[in-house]
């Protein structure tokens, strides 16, 4: 599976992590440090894209997966979707992100109806 | 990332025998009532007010390349919705049980009759054009093979349904979706 983004994590320290990085530890997300995300910035592999960068509230825990679809019978190239953002006990925001370049936010607020 | 490849798998057999079945070959399943990935045996269609079904199709998302990634979120859909009277029924699997030929809810059983029109077998779920999960257990790519739980699934047929008698009815594609991070 060949991405057309990569993604790069900023510590709140200003350390940065990659994916690069992470694969070289023989993971993936599994190694960010989830309690120091200051930011998730998606870089793309391609020039013709524009980074996107997801910056986190204090104490929120960052998101990151790649959405992925396998279709049976059909020919069709399957377009992935990279999802990064945040979510808190009171709210979730997401950055979705299309092969192509389409760029799509999703906000929630959590409110306790009980 | 490394990330994986994966592909849309179907169990049959006794082994099982696994085949792809997605769109890097043009692969595909044919629901009916034999153990076949192409099935040939045909559903009868309910001639009264009822749903009959087909023998089980065991698919999955197998790793063919591993990745340092996990999967998650495994959640099935139909391309666009079926015709009228067609209905396409899933549940989580955890264990492969071949097809026995057998109408009845235990392992290996396809769903019995039903007397009502679009009627949902007790456990599966109905299928729509919105991915539903199947499973959400978090599974490395670490290991090629397959990753996950079985989305195991009936075709349902009932007495609305007016395609007509034909071996070979088109449906709408069947998509697996899945998260990997």
């Amino acid at each position: 599976m060949r991405d057309v983004y990569t993604w790069h994590v900023e510590y709140v320290d200003g350390e940065i992590l990659t994916e690069a990085d992470a694969e070289a530890l023989g993971g993936a997300w599994d190694h960010v440090d989830n309690d120091r995300v200051r930011a998730i910035i998606l870089m793309p592999v391609q020039s013709d894209r524009q980074p996107v960068i997801a910056r986190l509230p204090d104490g929120a825990t960052p998101i990151f997966f790649r959405r992925r679809t396998r279709t049976l019978e059909t020919q069709e190239e399957q377009e992935s979707i990279t999802c990064l953002g945040w979510k808190t006990d009171h709210a979730a925001s997401y950055l979705w992100v299309w092969d192509g370049g389409k760029v799509a936010m999703t906000h929630c607020d959590l409110y306790d109806l009980t | 990332m490394a990330a994986a490849t994966v592909r849309a798998y179907c169990a049959t057999g006794a082994g099982p025998t696994n085949t792809d079945v997605d769109s890097a070959d043009a692969g595909s399943i044919t629901f009916g009532r034999d153990d076949n990935v192409a099935s040939t045996a045909t559903i009868p269609i309910p001639t009264a007010t009822g749903t009959k079904y087909s023998y089980l199709k065991y698919l999955f998302l197998d790793v063919t390349v591993t990745g340092t990634t996990s999967i998650t979120n495994r959640r099935i859909s139909s391309a666009s919705a079926l015709a009228t009277g067609l209905f396409l029924f899933f549940q989580n699997q955890a264990t492969y049980t071949q097809n026995n030929g057998t109408q009845g809810a235990v392992a290996g059983n396809y769903p019995a009759d039903s007397g009502s029109n679009g009627a949902t077998p007790a456990s599966y779920t109905l299928a729509s054009t919105t991915p539903q999960l199947w499973d959400n257990t978090s599974v490395s790519t670490g290991s090629t093979g397959k990753n996950g739980n079985y989305a195991q699934c009936a075709l349902g047929v009932d007495n609305t349904y007016a395609g007509g008698g034909n071996a070979a009815t088109s449906l709408a594609n069947t998509t697996l979706t899945y998260d990997e991070a």
